[in-house]
């Protein structure tokens, strides 16, 4: 019970991107397409699991006055490990999604995730929680893409879907990222409330 | 907590009892049979250049001093020597304002930011000469060849090694690059001037044996090994003894007090650091030269020697202290094992995928169908990349090159213009652009890019219609049409200059 909540919260309850507001310069950025979205997410899950795994295995090794350097030296082999990784096997992912690769090691969801919850809890719970947390990010950044790519290209997954309908620019360009991600926000508020205030009726 | 206060000292009173002032002229005539070398081989432009770097060296420590309301100092020597210093690290041809550009990062930046002179954690003239280096990569190792009238320029012996392989550098004598017969800076090239120089500072006590004798050491013992192991891949000791800047740093630059550790092992530690980074960089990095940035990392742990020593003395140095140290480098050895595994496993997909986009955008452009050993790829005078098609009887099939234009809405465009034999446009793709997408973009639509097939350099008005020329452009995007009509008639161009214009003549 416990351990399925700490993967559930990063999901919605947490979620980096629609509730805590972490790493918006690559949910903003890269969200053009469903597939640099989904690309994205998911190097970002496996970097989050990957530094999670081993600060969670390391953490009382290190010492709380070089923890801040030893959590980027390792994020940054996970994600050079990824971005290797892309451009080896998804040479087309590597070009769309381009410097944002390098960037996940500034990502503050991974340095949070690091600080906050590997370094002190168990491993079994850290990986759950990476796995958690990954999925939410992704999960948002697909909800994000996935608008952006309908309405700005009129297409999904790089398929046309609206024929000769004249797509909504705005939405590829930045300020429909930004409209975009905050209409996504104000409706999970909204359902975050509502169910809050039925359970505290309920109660 | 009070004697850690006391750790930053101020070396040069604590390692003589002479004033800063004689110490520092002391420095300066050590240094003279260096200058007269240099003078010797690299001519009066070489005694500019010490003047231009001294005086401007003087001239920003006496501004300083004025801004920060100190007693004017900057007649102590110690802006003297790292002026001379600075240009002793210098080809001869350096343009003045380079040098007093260099001048101006040593002094003002490396030395009075830092605190002024005994505060400084950097020595000012390496650092301000690695400044220039990475600012300035193609002055700074054009190096003049000695007695030259015209300024001929040559590649340093180091340099020949990194680039050219042992069997060039073999051509230099021993003899030649001990006296300093051979392309380099001012001060490095002879060996001989600069141990003539240093004898009156051993002497004087300035300097100890520490530093020099464990930095070459280390720097013989590390280049040793490898020459001794694969003698036709790496170069001999002598050779990286004799050559670069190995004795002008070890006996000049590594010995400076103020940068340096104050008691013997931490000397001894310097020393053999440098030493090893030196031959490691010499050997492995991507610079042909190592001496400057290994004394400057080297630089960066002195008041970390300095604390150990002030720790063990005291016999308060605990392990714990030194747990920080150990796990963040086993973490670094950790991670660098990752990314050598990953690196490993991905070297080869990466390198076919580059290929396999590059092939791909060939294929796109021309009308034919063709193998990849059909694509050979030619270079012009200037270095630009062709790529040829091939027919089976090695005959030319079609010829396509990268090209830019800067003149979009968004900034670059580039493309990729393939051409026919006889100099007719078959198509183009464009590889970046920064233009607008749903307007500007459009360069990329075969409606837009069919207009230009068929249509050679003459026989075509190459502008957009609203500057009277041929090309349609496309509506609400002038500008990103003119860039990409530029775009196409740059290739075009190219490719007749490397081509057509040859052939004819």
């Amino acid at each position: 019970m416990n351990a399925w909540k700490e993967f559930n919260k990063g999901i919605i309850k947490e979620n980096p991107v629609l509730v805590a507001l972490l790493g918006l310069c690559p949910v903003l950025a890269v969200t053009t397409t469903v597939i640099n979205g989904l690309g994205m997410g998911l190097a970002t899950t496996f970097v989050l699991l990957g530094s999670n795994i081993v600060i969670s295995v390391m953490g009382k090794f290190i010492p709380s006055k070089v923890r801040i350097p030893c959590y980027i030296v390792i994020i940054a082999s996970f994600v050079t490990i990824v971005d290797l990784l892309i451009q080896a096997f998804s040479p087309a992912l590597n070009k769309s999604l381009g410097i944002f690769i390098p960037l996940i090691v500034v990502n503050c969801i991974i340095l949070g995730r690091a600080e906050a919850f590997a370094s002190r809890n168990k491993l079994w719970h850290s990986i759950l929680d990476a796995l958690g947390m990954g999925i939410g990010f992704t999960l948002a950044l697909f909800l994000l893409s996935a608008i952006r790519e309908i309405l700005g290209s009129g297409a999904i997954f790089n398929i046309a879907i609206t024929g000769n309908i004249s797509p909504i620019l705005i939405f590829v360009l930045p300020p429909g990222a930004f409209a975009a991600l905050g209409f996504i926000i104000a409706i999970v508020i909204y359902f975050t409330k509502k169910s809050a205030e039925k359970n505290k009726g309920a109660k | 907590m009070e004697n850690t206060k006391l750790i930053v000292s101020y070396p040069p009173y604590t390692k003589s009892k002479d004033s800063i002032e004689k110490v520092m002229y002391t420095v300066v005539f050590a240094l003279l049979p260096a200058v007269v070398a240099a003078v010797y081989f690299f001519g009066l432009r070489a005694l500019a250049l010490i003047f231009v770097c001294s005086i401007s060296a003087i001239g920003f420590e006496y501004l300083i001093n004025v801004f920060r309301k100190q007693e004017i100092a900057c007649f102590d020597g110690s802006a003297l020597v790292t002026g001379i210093l600075l240009a002793l690290n210098l080809p001869s041809n350096l343009p003045y304002w380079m040098a007093v550009l260099g001048s101006f990062v040593a002094i003002v930046v490396v030395k009075q930011l830092f605190g002024g002179l005994g505060f400084n954690v950097f020595n000012p003239a390496l650092a301000a000469r690695v400044f220039l280096l990475i600012s300035f990569p193609v002055a700074m190792t054009i190096w003049p060849i000695p007695f030259s009238v015209d300024m001929q320029t040559a590649a340093s012996p180091l340099g020949i090694l990194k680039t050219e392989g042992l069997k060039a550098a073999n051509s230099i004598t021993l003899w030649q690059a001990f006296i300093g017969n051979v392309g380099g800076s001012l001060g490095e090239t002879s060996a001989l001037a600069l141990l003539l120089g240093s004898v009156i500072l051993f002497w004087k006590k300035y300097i100890t044996w520490i530093i020099p004798v464990s930095f070459v050491g280390a720097t013989l013992a590390f280049t040793g090994i490898f020459h001794y192991m694969e003698p036709l891949k790496y170069a001999s000791p002598a050779f990286h003894f004799t050559c670069g800047g190995l004795l002008l740093g070890a006996l000049f630059m590594a010995t400076d007090m103020v940068t340096t550790p104050v008691s013997k092992r931490g000397q001894l530690i310097f020393g053999l650091g440098c030493g090893l980074l030196t031959g490691i960089i010499r050997l492995f990095g991507g610079y042909p030269e190592g001496v400057s940035f290994a004394i400057l990392i080297m630089n960066a742990f002195v008041p970390l020697l300095d604390k150990w020593d002030n720790y063990s003395n005291g016999k308060k140095w605990r392990l714990t202290k030194m747990r920080s140290v150990i796990v963040l480098t086993c973490i670094g050895f950790f991670s660098a094992f990752l990314l050598y595994m990953t690196d490993n496993i991905t070297k080869e997909p990466i390198k076919k995928a580059i290929e396999r986009v590059k092939v791909e955008a060939l294929r796109q452009i021309f009308p034919f169908e063709f193998s990849d050993k059909d694509i050979n790829i030619a270079f012009d005078k200037n270095g630009k990349e062709f790529f040829e098609i091939k027919n089976k009887d090695n005959s030319l099939r079609g010829i396509a090159v990268e090209t830019s234009s800067d003149k979009g809405y968004g900034g670059e465009i580039t493309i990729l213009v393939a051409v026919s034999p006889d100099g007719k446009v078959f198509n183009y793709n464009v590889l970046s652009h920064k233009e607008t997408p749903g307007l500007g973009n459009k360069i990329e639509n075969e409606a837009f890019k069919k207009q230009f097939n068929g249509k050679t350099l003459d026989g075509f008005n190459w502008k957009v219609k609203k500057d009277d020329g041929f090309v349609d452009e496309l509506t609400a995007a002038t500008i990103s049409s003119r860039a990409a009509t530029d775009a196409v008639k740059k290739g075009l161009e190219v490719i007749s200059n490397k081509y057509f214009v040859e052939n004819k003549k």
